[in-house]
């Protein structure tokens, strides 16, 4: 019996198997290959055995395909998905993502503005100051083009991931 | 003499306000919380004897708001207040209003917080002591125009700080013009943010700088002693992160000298209660006073391990008008002591800050480990407050052993939720620089990208865990949809029977 699944990260595809092999599972990822038993999967806490030798403790949680993992101290973000599923996505996904929209990074506070619809800006203009946890962010254009569409306004409290600013190439 | 104290409300919230409770708990003295909106759950409430709510989230409508405070401090019958560190613990006008309400300020006189808490006043009165100082001008700048003009003369680098300032807010090192109008303005809006003072002052960067700090403390009776040093070179963003006490990088002469020169700038203004005189030494020992800060500092833990002195129970025991219990040939550094600032913030990603819900912590414990904490499985991290979740401070008999400890109870140490900086301390503690003790204040920028570098073999293993653990999530669900190879993911696998098998073995 064996699953298959294709991980996203850092915009890399990276195709994963599982095959349950009595209580273990072998894993399989590209070349490499190891034995994991899963010691305790209360979600989002994990503590998996590898190899019959090496204990891995990791915070593992899902939101539909999304993933948030902090293994080690590192905090990973990807996504994990059936890779028959991938098909239907990827046509839905194309073309969305040509200009440069500005999403907040975290939680906060809009102190400013510092651009307006309509105006032309560069790669590493600051558009946008968010202030979190008292430290004030400026968040750059990653694109040379100009702004389409601005979402918020100083004084406006952000949510992870909301959009910002949106600007197109030009 | 005073009466003695027997009720302190604590002006403050987190991991701050949470050690001064335990410091009263040991005094017998009962405390007071005050708490916003958002920390109605928070531990410094959980912990204390009572508890008040001051007002919204907001900084200035509540753990600013003088009035409001001082409103609770009467109402529940303190006689005392602690102010902590950041938020009203270095407001003159605070410490006045205490006074006037007939109630004692844990701290120095007002008018030594006005004189030592204002940059451009303490360089005054150290230059009238003798003490060396960083080239500067000794007033705030009028504008930005002004700024432009001081800086050339001066010569790029310049360092932009807040007069108010500390912590690195309202700080803005700038190295060329082109930089200097966005940072003078963005150092003047976090300035008036936190500190409610939009004074900016300028002075020469000096580069290669060691941050050296000196514990002080005075009583009302005229005496002033020191505590020894505290190297606070490893920052990033002029926010301290890691703290070692004593420096592995003075000399025993240059120790001897800074914690002279503290002694003797304290003792020209009859300072009293706890005070840090920050130095910047060069790398051939050369020292300049930088500031003072005139009330207990973040990382005064790794100074009690060193010396085993509780600070905060001499604070208390100074504001209730006794001298200091100790003479200053009493006091010695003995063994090692490191400190980790423990931020919930995302280093792979900028350092941004990551508040949230607290799914699970496990702490540090074992020989020589200490966890100063203001968190708790089931927290709400707030995020109008400052990203510091803990402070773990470990102590040995030499450095080695203290590094060898703090990079060991980093491994014990988990929080679950949040995003922290965990694994850079544990990386950082690594870096041959760090072992050795040869790092300055560029230490961070200098291998940040060397810390931050994850091991392939390490990424490689945590990317099968999650692959596992969607296979076992799934597996928790009734089928829906296709199965990978035609049988149900749910009679797949029995590991939830047999992981609850393991766990009843253990028990």
């Amino acid at each position: 019996m064996s699953r298959q699944y294709t991980i996203l990260i850092d915009n890399e595809e990276i195709a994963v198997e599982i095959k349950k092999d009595g209580e273990d599972f072998v894993v399989q990822l590209g070349e490499q290959s190891h034995r994991y038993q899963a010691l305790l999967a209360k979600s989002p806490i994990y503590s998996f055995l590898i190899d019959d030798a090496q204990v891995l403790e990791a915070e593992i949680s899902f939101k539909q395909d999304q993933c948030d993992m902090n293994i080690g101290h590192v905090p990973y973000h990807l996504e994990i998905f059936d890779p028959r599923k991938r098909l239907l996505s990827q046509s839905e996904q194309s073309g969305a993502s040509s200009g440069g929209t500005i999403t907040a990074p975290m939680p906060g506070k809009v102190v400013e503005v510092k651009v307006s619809k309509g105006a032309t800006v560069q790669k590493g203009t600051p558009v946008v100051v968010v202030e979190a946890m008292k430290m004030q962010n400026e968040l750059l254009s990653a694109i040379d083009g100009k702004v389409e569409e601005v979402f918020v306004k100083a004084g406006d409290t952000v949510e992870s991931g909301q959009k910002l600013v949106l600007i197109t190439k030009g | 003499m005073k009466n003695k104290i027997k009720k302190i409300l604590i002006a403050n919230r987190g991991e701050i306000a949470v050690r001064v409770i335990r410091a009263c708990r040991e005094l017998e003295i009962k405390t007071v919380a005050v708490y916003s909106d958002a920390d109605r759950a928070a531990l410094h409430v959980r912990r204390a004897d009572e508890a008040y709510h001051i007002g919204p989230s907001t900084p200035s409508e509540s753990y600013l708001n003088v009035s409001k405070i001082i409103e609770v401090a009467k109402k529940s019958g303190a006689d005392a207040i602690h102010p902590g560190y950041g938020f009203l613990s270095e407001n003159a006008g605070f410490a006045e209003e205490i006074h006037k309400a007939g109630l004692i300020f844990i701290g120095p006189d007002p008018k030594l917080i006005r004189a030592m808490g204002s940059k451009i006043e303490a360089r005054k009165i150290a230059q009238k002591a003798g003490v060396p100082i960083v080239p500067g001008i000794e007033r705030p700048l009028v504008d930005v125009k002004e700024a432009e003009k001081v800086a050339k003369e001066m010569g790029y680098p310049i360092l932009l700080k807040a007069a108010a300032g500390g912590g690195g807010k309202g700080m803005r090192a700038v190295h060329q013009e082109k930089d200097l109008k966005s940072a003078f303005e963005m150092a003047q809006s976090e300035a008036l943010k936190s500190f409610k003072d939009g004074a900016i002052y300028i002075e020469k960067l000096i580069e290669g700088p060691h941050h050296i700090e000196v514990q002080i403390f005075g009583d009302e009776q005229g005496h002033v002693m020191h505590f020894f040093e505290r190297e606070c070179s490893i920052q990033r963003r002029h926010q301290k992160v890691i703290e070692e006490s004593p420096s592995p990088f003075i000399t025993a002469d240059t120790r001897k000298k800074i914690c002279d020169m503290a002694v003797k700038l304290c003792k020209s203004v009859n300072y009293y209660n706890a005070g840090t005189i920050e130095c910047l030494v060069d790398k051939n020992q050369n020292y300049y006073f930088l500031e003072m800060n005139t009330r207990l500092q973040v990382e005064h833990p790794v100074t009690e391990m060193v010396t085993g002195v509780d600070l905060v129970k001499l604070q208390i025991l100074v504001a209730g008008g006794k001298a200091l219990p100790f003479k200053q040939e009493e006091i010695r550094q003995t063994g090692h002591a490191i400190e980790c600032r423990v931020y919930a913030e995302d280093p792979f990603h900028n350092f941004m800050p990551s508040p949230g819900l607290v799914v699970d912590q496990q702490y540090p414990h074992g020989p020589g480990v200490r966890l100063d904490n203001g968190i708790y499985q089931g927290f709400q991290i707030p995020l109008e407050y400052d990203p510091v979740l803990s402070k773990l401070i470990c102590w040995g008999r030499d450095r080695t052993e203290a590094i060898e400890r703090t990079k060991r109870a980093l491994t014990e140490y988990r929080v679950s939720g949040p995003k922290t900086n965990l694994y850079f301390h544990r990386k950082a503690l690594e870096v041959d620089d760090f072992v050795k003790g040869h790092y300055d204040t560029h230490f961070v920028e200098k291998h940040l990208e060397n810390i931050l570098k994850i091991d392939r073999e390490e990424k490689t293993k945590s990317l099968m865990a999650a692959a596992l653990a969607k296979f076992l999530e799934e597996g928790k669900q009734p089928p829906v949809g296709v199965s990978a190879s035609g049988g149900s993911p749910l009679q797949e696998h029995s590991v939830w029977k047999t992981s609850g098998r393991r766990e009843g073995l253990r028990k």
